[in-house]
């Protein structure tokens, strides 16, 4: 019996331990969906655009894991070049969101619902 | 050397001619038929450079850029929507908004985005011009500062186009990760060989691909923003909207999807996903169209649904097939943009895009209504229109394709373009039948009158000269089908 924990909690140790491919991919995916939820459920568009920077910021993850995995450095230029298109997103999105407050004055995106149907 | 560029000189010359006109603008020039005449200029400088290039088939940047037969063909294309879109901009500007020069060259430089996108051979390209066709589209959507309207659109647009590009991103990845690499010829060549139902990693990755062009295309499942996007934008705006990311999105899905279509154990996968979509985007497109009040929400829904006829027609994944499409797209992109034309040019003064803006038309414009009449019958699928041929040769491609499902589909299609009919119908009864709100008639200013008569004789020209359409089926067969 404590001989079967003592597997246990080696074999959890081990998956702790050795860092390989699968818990990079992990990392990804609960971030990417940690920024899917925010985008669906936040009402703040300041806070929209986090979420939205989280769910990039996950992709760039899963290219560096798999451009380390396979060798080639295609990962971590594609990885870069998202960095440099999130800034411009990022930058679009915040005029656009200071445009919103001067018309509505607020950034509460279930505000701002005059276009629907 | 100079040869060299000849490949990319569409790119180049757009790229100058935009920056050009930021200059412009620095250096003081306030007067906004300057800007709109050198960039009208500077397009049509740019379509001699067709004859170099027509039938040349070059690979540049490490396989990263391709230009063959299919590129060419889009790239006039969207160097003809410009085009159009800067005419109707000059009448649309004038009343509207306080001017700022960078409007022409945003345009300019979304219409760099979709040359890049139509010829990009590698995922990363096609990445970086697709935010390169968003990023000042959703400005573009947001111009109307004072306009409460114009800024919820451009926040929705950017909002959902942000999150479907993070979609996308994220099936790039996997697509990265499975294949090994990022070209397309590569990852065709992967997929002909894998069991896609035993790689759920490729699987998951191609499905986040298709979200963020279907999201581009406005197909049904992604469509959601389109209707609030062309009602609040400005309507040269708008219009641009309708067309041309539309028109590089099906480049695109040609390029990357129908290709490793041939291989028989990917094919039914392909087939099913496209019919899902069509389906979905004729039903909801047309059955939303019908009891809308306003013209740009309804040519919106109506966009969606003609996406559906040309998902239709690509799921058949034959020549004929893509070239149908490919026909279909030059059609669609005149015919909208005749539409939305006339609803420019009625609803200069107040803003407002209803339909019953339209009453009594025919009475204040006569000509205005019957370019409305030619661009909605055509849209509907008339005889001897455009709309007409490309409608026939869409349904024909998939009735050829065989296979019961595809036969049953071309009859679905042929009921919803019945359905269809009847809120085009109802636009034009209030044109043509309804008294007249306003006496007054309707100016018509010489660019936008020359950019809906080109319109509508490409309307009339396409429809009666079946010649231009069998040589679209030469294009495709000269892409060989192949990258």
């Amino acid at each position: 019996m404590i001989e079967f924990i003592y597997n246990c909690f080696n074999n959890c140790w081990n998956f702790f331990l050795d860092v390989g491919l699968v818990h990079y991919l992990i990392l990804s995916a609960l971030i990417f969906c940690i920024g899917i939820y925010g985008v669906i459920t936040r009402r703040n568009a300041i806070t929209v655009l986090m979420s939205l920077e989280l769910m990039f910021n996950a992709v760039n993850i899963n290219f560096i894991a798999f451009g380390r995995q396979l060798g080639t450095p295609v990962g971590q230029v594609f990885a870069l070049f998202i960095i440099a298109v999130a800034a411009a997103e990022a930058a679009v999105g915040l005029a656009i969101i200071i445009n919103i407050y001067r018309n509505f004055r607020g950034v509460d995106v279930d505000k701002v619902d005059l276009l629907k149907w | 050397m100079l040869e060299k560029f000849i490949p990319i000189s569409f790119e180049l010359s757009v790229s100058v001619l935009a920056f050009l006109l930021l200059l412009l603008d620095i250096f003081g020039v306030r007067s906004k038929r300057v800007f709109a005449a050198v960039g009208i200029i500077g397009l049509i400088l740019t379509l001699p450079l067709t004859n170099h290039m027509w039938g040349m088939h070059a690979t540049l940047f490490g396989g990263a850029y391709v230009l063959d037969g299919m590129a060419v063909f889009f790239k006039v294309l969207f160097i003809f929507i410009t085009l159009l879109i800067f005419l109707f901009s000059l009448d649309f500007l004038e009343k509207k908004f306080e001017f700022r020069g960078e409007y022409y060259s945003m345009l300019l430089f979304v219409c760099l985005g979709l040359m890049l996108a139509v010829s990009s051979a590698d995922l990363l390209t096609l990445f970086i011009s697709i935010e390169l066709i968003s990023l000042p589209l959703y400005l573009l959507a947001a111009f109307e500062k004072k306009n409460k309207a114009s800024s919820e659109a451009g926040l929705k647009y950017f909002l959902l186009g942000a999150f479907a590009s993070a979609i996308f991103l994220y099936g790039i990845s996997m697509v990265y990760g499975t294949v090994g690499s990022t070209k397309f010829v590569d990852i065709i060549t992967a997929a002909g060989k894998m069991n896609l139902y035993a790689s759920p990693v490729m699987l998951l990755g191609i499905i986040g691909l298709l979200t963020g062009l279907g999201f581009k295309i406005s197909a049904s499942p992604f469509h959601m923003w389109s209707p609030d996007v062309f009602e609040g934008a400005p309507t040269p705006v708008a219009a641009f909207i309708s067309v041309a990311p539309k028109a590089a999105g099906i480049a695109i899905i040609i390029r990357l999807f129908l290709l490793s279509m041939a291989a028989p154990q990917v094919q039914p996968v392909w087939v099913l996903i496209l019919l899902l979509l069509s389906a979905m985007s004729m039903t909801i497109g047309n059955l939303t169209a019908i009891p809308q009040k306003d013209f740009k929400r309804m040519l919106a829904y109506s966009g969606i649904a003609q996406i559906g006829y040309v998902l239709l027609a690509l799921a058949a994944a034959t020549t004929l097939g893509i070239a149908s499409a490919m026909f279909y797209m030059i059609l669609y992109a005149f015919t909208n943009l005749g539409a939305f034309g006339v609803l420019m040019l009625v609803t200069r003064m107040n803003g407002s895009s209803s339909i019953s803006e339209f009453a009594g038309l025919s009475k204040r414009a006569p000509a205005l209504a019957l370019m409305l009449l030619l661009s909605l019958l055509s849209l509907a699928g008339i005889p001897p229109l455009a709309g007409f041929v490309g409608k026939f040769y869409l349904f024909l491609a998939a009735f050829q394709h065989g296979g019961l499902l595809f036969k049953i589909m071309v009859l679905y299609a042929i009921l919803n373009s019945v359905v269809s009919l009847y809120y085009y119908l109802g636009v034009l009864k209030v044109a043509y039948f309804d008294p007249p709100a306003d006496e007054g008639t309707v100016r018509v200013p010489t660019s936008s009158g020359l950019a809906l008569f080109l319109c509508g004789m490409t309307i009339v020209v396409l429809g009666i000269l079946p010649p231009l359409s069998t040589w679209v089926v030469n294009i495709t067969q000269s892409m060989g089908l192949s990258l």
